[in-house]
């Protein structure tokens, strides 16, 4: 169907739904709201959970290590022990739960940041790489640095 | 209209439609009650159980490690089963309560019923720190 344009004399280019009676295909080109969230746009609450659960946990992990270098120390210099822990340079049994403080809350932080913005995978690497230096520190602290059983 | 010129389309399609046009499914919003009110009552029960239950339990094996060491003991008496179990497990199960309160408060913004499961979990996080507490 053809559409004459007396104004300027020329035939207009057929434009469905808005000259010629048809389903339009002309977009509106911008975004619109929807009720509720979109599919697969939803934040996930597992991961907002483990997020802080790391961090919480890599401050009492540091802790209960300083404290177990610490009581270990003291048993050995009254003799009471006879460990790793004694032979054990004072410097690691700082740094090691240092360093599980700092590790532990910058990747929970990051996956905490990541679920926030919705990006599950990313968070979930984050949060997995956290995890599993938590527990090589406190494997290579309990059987390296003490020598004894721990926690 | 002249060729050329800016097309100008008002919208009236509803609502779902134009989710279903853009290619998104339209969320439908359920209904989460009572899902704020039980994660209240977690973080309560959280925070209940540290003051009156573990709070015990950490001042009986504080009081434990002296004894223990002056009758010749040495690592064991810091490290031991009920150091784990009074000690570590309700620390880190009050822990696992709160995030678990924080999964299910971002669940039930969003409307959904999984929040549930995160609320119940946290639950069955202090009663299992409670039961093998109580037990030791």
């Amino acid at each position: 169907m053809s559409v004459f344009d007396p104004y300027s004399q020329k035939q207009q280019p057929a434009m469905p739904g808005l000259n010629t009676g048809s389903q339009t295909q002309v977009s509106t080109m911008v975004p619109v709201d929807i009720d509720g969230i979109r599919t697969n746009r939803y934040r996930s609450g597992a991961l907002s959970a483990l997020a802080p659960f790391l961090g919480y946990c890599s401050v009492v992990l540091a802790a209960a290590m300083g404290l177990a270098g610490l009581a270990g120390r003291a048993l050995c210099l009254e003799g009471r022990l006879d460990a790793a822990v004694c032979e054990a340079e004072p410097s690691q049994l700082v740094l090691l739960p240092a360093a599980v403080l700092f590790f532990g809350l910058v990747f929970a932080t990051i996956g905490g940041s990541l679920a926030k913005k919705r990006r599950a995978s990313g968070s979930l690497v984050a949060l997995v790489l956290g995890v599993a230096a938590l527990v090589l520190a406190t494997q290579w602290f309990s059987t390296t640095l003490l020598g004894l059983p721990f926690p | 209209m002249p060729p050329g010129q800016p097309v100008t389309v008002v919208n009236t399609m509803t609502r779902e439609s134009d989710a279903a046009a853009a290619g998104g499914q339209p969320a439908q919003r359920s209904n989460v009650p009572g899902l704020g009110l039980l994660t209240f009552v977690l973080v309560v029960g959280a925070i209940a159980f540290a003051a009156f239950v573990a709070r015990d339990w950490v001042a009986d094996w504080g009081r434990s490690v002296g004894p223990c060491l002056d009758g010749g003991g040495a690592w064991e008496c810091v490290v031991n089963d009920a150091s784990r179990t009074q000690l570590l497990l309700p620390i880190v199960a009050v822990l696992a309560a709160f995030s678990l309160a924080r999964g299910a408060g971002v669940e039930r913004q969003q409307g959904r019923g999984i929040g549930y499961l995160y609320a119940l979990l946290g639950f069955a996080a202090l009663a299992v720190a409670w039961s093998l507490g109580a037990a030791a």
